[in-house]
């Protein structure tokens, strides 16, 4: 076991991440400065725990709205006038959307999941015949597809 | 308000209806190693424009195409691999979020090479391939080595970078078609693409002897469709049967989203037309784009067009550029 292993297994039980000294017998293991060791410890912690803020952040704005969606490798989607495109760069195949198409579209770029895309969506258009959500489920489906999108 | 998603053919995509390119063919240089038979741009060693783009100018347009969202630039020559600054311009497309294509006729695809490609994050790489033999080869490139190329092509292999082949038909190779379309899936192509020899730049002076008849065309075209069959799902066999002149008159009524930007950053309608419709060393990329679509408006590029029906060898005109 390294040094560095014995640190953070003392810190996990220590609950101290500030890199305290080792105590007892592995106190003397190794030749590497106190300090510095320490130091190195707290800065991979410090990068622990903000890998692990961005993960929980990410699983918090796709697990609360759904499935997270992206777009394809090699497809890129350009807003436009009528609406959007969206451009598949290895077959250069272009699929025109409609402006509610590339509101879609711009909404899973943001983030929005399966479960909060068509609340996004409601606020920017009505919904009088309550047929956005199937309509944009549908729309998503073509998408997929397509190849257009993947989660 | 129904959202939805139409996928007519690229080709039908009204260019008027957008706010940029969606492809952007750049033709970084006209210096070329080759002086090839065929070349439409008449490329070749010494040939570069005297005014070609300085860093400034060329990093200005790159900053452009990323901001408008043009989805994918093409570097071509000449021989782009030939500029001095082909990594670094690829560098920045590429990190602006550009899907970049590379045309070259493979002779610097080194190791090496292909690494700085492939950490640039070029999308693919599209190489001419026009012999399967080196007589063949050297037929229509004097000067040039097959060998080198089939080296790149494995370069670009083991490096990861999509390979997609260009096969230019001539009398000395029309009969290798197929051999070759072998070849370049053995090299791991994505894609091969061809078409009829187009009867305009270098081509105009030895038409003759490079024209293949219409016989071997019709030959040519009929292995195409058995080896696009062959190849499904595995490598996209493509070609165009259409003619020049054909191929221009649709334009006229569809002009595809796309524009040539030329060494000197003088924009092209189209490579085969002698337009100039604006010039990025001066205008804005956006203000050329909208010159572009009324320029394919011009009466005088229909009139272009009708009278190469008429006379054929208005064709080598085409670097006698005419400013909208």
């Amino acid at each position: 076991m390294s040094r560095y292993q014995r640190l953070t297994r003392e810190a996990w039980r220590s609950g101290d991440y500030g890199g305290a000294e080792l105590r007892g017998p592995e106190r003397d293991a190794g030749a590497e400065d106190p300090e510095s060791l320490r130091s190195f410890v707290r800065s991979r912690m410090e990068w622990i725990v903000e890998r692990e803020a961005c993960s929980i952040a990410r699983e918090g704005s796709s697990g609360q709205g759904g499935n997270a969606m992206k777009l394809a490798q090699h497809v890129k989607f350009r807003e436009e006038k009528f609406g959007g495109v969206l451009f598949e760069t290895k077959s250069e195949r272009v699929f025109t959307l409609s402006p509610t198409g590339a509101a879609v579209v711009h909404e899973l770029l943001q983030g929005a999941g399966d479960a909060d895309l068509v609340e996004r969506l409601k606020t920017r258009y009505d919904d009088p015949k309550g047929t956005l959500e199937k309509e944009a489920s549908d729309f998503i489906a073509s998408l997929r597809q397509n190849g257009l999108v993947t989660e | 308000m129904t959202p939805t998603a139409q996928a007519p053919d690229a080709r039908q995509v009204r260019a008027s209806d957008l706010g940029a390119p969606l492809y952007v063919a750049w033709q970084i240089t006209n210096e070329c190693n080759l002086r090839c038979l065929h070349c439409i741009e008449e490329s070749g060693p010494q040939r570069a424009f005297p005014g070609e783009l300085d860093p400034a100018q060329a990093f200005s347009i790159l900053g452009q195409l990323v901001e408008c969202q043009v989805p994918t630039v093409c570097f071509s020559g000449g021989e782009p691999m030939l500029h001095p600054g082909f990594f670094e311009m690829a560098m920045r497309l590429c990190a602006g979020g550009v899907s970049l294509k590379v045309e070259t006729n493979g002779h610097f695809l080194s190791q090496e090479n292909c690494l700085r490609l492939k950490e640039s994050g070029v999308q693919s790489v599209q190489v001419s391939l026009d012999g399967a033999t080196q007589e063949s080869y050297s037929a229509l490139r004097p000067g040039g080595k097959l060998d080198l190329v089939l080296e790149g092509l494995g370069n670009l292999q083991a490096a990861g970078i999509p390979l997609e082949v260009n096969f230019c038909p001539t009398r000395a190779n029309i009969a290798e078609a197929e051999r070759i379309v072998d070849m370049a899936h053995a090299a791991g192509a994505t894609g091969f693409y061809t078409g009829r020899t187009m009867y305009t730049g270098g081509a105009v002076r030895v038409w003759e002897r490079l024209a293949p008849s219409e016989d071997q065309y019709r030959s040519f075209f009929a292995a195409l469709h058995r080896k696009a069959q062959e190849y499904k799902g595995r490598m996209r066999v493509r070609y165009h049967e259409m003619g020049l002149v054909e191929e221009l008159k649709y334009r006229l009524s569809h002009p595809a989203a796309l524009f040539i930007i030329l060494p000197d950053g003088r924009v092209k309608l189209i490579n085969a037309l002698p337009f100039v419709c604006g010039d990025l060393r001066t205008e804005r990329l956006t203000d050329v784009w909208a010159a572009f679509q009324r320029a394919w408006k011009d009466p005088r590029v229909a009139e272009f067009v009708a009278g190469m029906e008429r006379r054929p060898e208005l064709a080598a005109e085409l670097h006698r550029w005419v400013r909208l």
